[in-house]
Parts: C-alpha cells; structure tokens; sequence
C-alpha cells in the first residue's frame, strides 16, 4: 500500500518505521565501502606480523568486534539510566536493543579470540581473566535478554532489566583492565600504549569505522522492528476494544 | 608461518561474515513479516469499518 493512501494519523504513525529512507541507502552505501576497504586494508595493505604472521590479521576484526560490544552495553547502561530517571518506554527499547546487539558482538568477539588463541596460544579457551570476564560480560547480557523475553508484565521487566543493564555494566570496565590488573596470556593493551606501526593503526581504525556503521545500520532496524510491534499492539487493542 | 594457521584466519573472518549478514538478514525478514500483519490488521479494520488510529477515534 502506498503511504498517500492513509489517513493523516496513520502517514504520522508509519512515517516512524516506514520502507528505507534516503539516510539509510546512504549508510548502507557507506557501510559498504567501509567494509570493502576494511577487508583489503586488513588482507592486502597491512604488513604481516613478524612473530604471529598472517593470522594476526584476526586482530583487526577481533578488537573492532570487542569495541562496539563496549559501545552497545554502553548504550543499554546509558539508556537504561535514563529510563529509571525519566520511565520513557523509548529509553528501555534502546536499550534492549542495544543489548541483543552487544550480545551478538561479543559471541562473535569469543569466537574469533579462540580462533586466534588455537594457533598462537596452542589452545581453543583458557580460564585466563580476559577471556573469562568476557565471557561473564555475554552471560550478564544473555541473562538480561532472556529477563526481557519471559517477563509478561512490560513495566516491570523494563525496570529489572535497567537495573540490570546499569550493574551489568560494571564489567565492561574489569574486562579491559583485566590485562593490567592480573597475570594473563592475553596481550597487553597496544593501541591505547601507542605500540601500533602507523599502517596497522589505520586498517584498525577503518575496520572500526565499518564495525560503528554496522552497528548503526542494525539499531535503526532492530527500532523499527520495535515501533512496527508497537503498532500491531495497539490495532490488535482496538480490534478487541 | 605454518599454512594450516591460515584455516583458522579464513574461518574467523568467514564466521563473522556469517553471523553479521545473517543477522541482518534475520531482522530484515523480521520487518517483512511485521509489515504484512500490519497491512493485514489495518484491511481488517477498514473492512469492518473501524478506526485504524487513535487519531481517527478522538478526531
């Protein structure tokens, strides 16, 4: 159905969750190039490792992945504070979105951390800090997710789950300094310490940027998925109504 | 380097194509159907002849 057929309200309503606007061809264009450029700078521009070789080309990947599980639970921390404060539904959906998204990140963060730990460290996980405060991190968000989807009253699964998405996010701090503060296998923290060759930097940097766009691209149809089930909510009301 | 070492960079990147793609393919499909019991809920409405927004109730 075309939109101009609807009544006023409704163009108002749909307008929220509609077909692709101009914006988002945009940013899939970009996510796109961002993406193209990210895998040749990682595969054929970036030198390779002198003691890891090729397999170190995980790295770009694996920390781009581990940043913007940091940013998503960012964002369910932050949206979750705001929903406690101002009790807005919008703030809870951004944050459960968040959440699904961050989760989706860090699975994949684990994944390709014991890919690189096979052949480097001759092992597939160890109980090393890094390794298990992160996988903590997933379990904390995997439990928030599965709180959301079996809590039948809205209003008070949104106020468990900000609570749980402000203390939750305690970790995200423990998993970064938990190379400085305990003995792991894990290497030390490289970019911030400035030890990056200036090509490296640059690949890690681009594959970051194709990552956030990534990310922005799926918020905006996860929210949509949300006003869309807002919607059906509020016709199927009024059809009992 | 050992070449075997290379499966395991093929299969990283390969995995997290996968995973993101899929994804992004799961929401997408996700939309289609949302759309459609939308589409379907409002004809229903217009069939039976009641209002689709709140707008239209109050208004």
């Amino acid at each position: 159905m075309s939109v101009t057929s609807l009544p006023l309200a409704n163009r108002r309503s749909e307008s929220r969750w509609r077909a692709l606007a101009w914006y988002d061809w945009v940013l899939a264009g970009a996510l796109f190039i961002t993406f193209v450029a990210a895998l040749y700078t990682a595969f054929l521009w970036a030198p390779t490792e002198a003691v890891q070789g090729d397999v170190q080309r995980i790295f770009y990947f694996h920390v781009s992945l581990a940043w913007l599980a940091y940013l998503s639970f960012f964002v369910v921390f932050l949206a979750s504070l705001l929903y406690l404060w101002r009790r807005a539904d919008h703030w809870d959906i951004l944050a459960r979105c968040s959440a699904e998204v961050g989760v989706v990140f860090t699975t994949l963060v684990l994944i390709t951390g014991s890919l690189w730990g096979r052949p480097i460290w001759g092992t597939w996980w160890t109980w090393d800090a890094r390794l298990t405060t992160t996988l903590i991190l997933w379990v904390i968000y995997v439990v928030y997710l599965m709180l959301r989807a079996y809590t039948t009253d809205r209003a008070r699964g949104a106020r468990f789950g900000a609570v749980l998405g402000i203390i939750g996010f305690a970790d995200v701090p423990i998993v970064q300094m938990s190379v400085v503060w305990w003995r792991t296998l894990h290497p030390q923290p490289v970019i911030e310490e400035g030890g990056l060759p200036p090509s490296m930097l640059v690949t890690m940097l681009i594959s970051l940027l194709a990552f956030t766009l990534f990310y922005i691209v799926v918020m905006r149809q996860r929210l949509r998925i949300e006003l869309m089930r807002d919607e059906i909510e509020r016709l199927l009301e009024e059809a009992e109504g | 380097m050992p070449a075997q070492n290379l499966v395991y960079l093929f299969a990283a990147y390969t995995i997290v194509w996968v995973v993101l793609f899929g994804y992004l393919l799961f929401l997408s499909q996700q939309v289609g159907d949302l759309r459609s019991q939308i589409e379907a809920l409002r004809q229903r409405h217009r069939d039976d002849g009641a209002p689709t927004t709140p707008g239209e109730m109050h208004g």
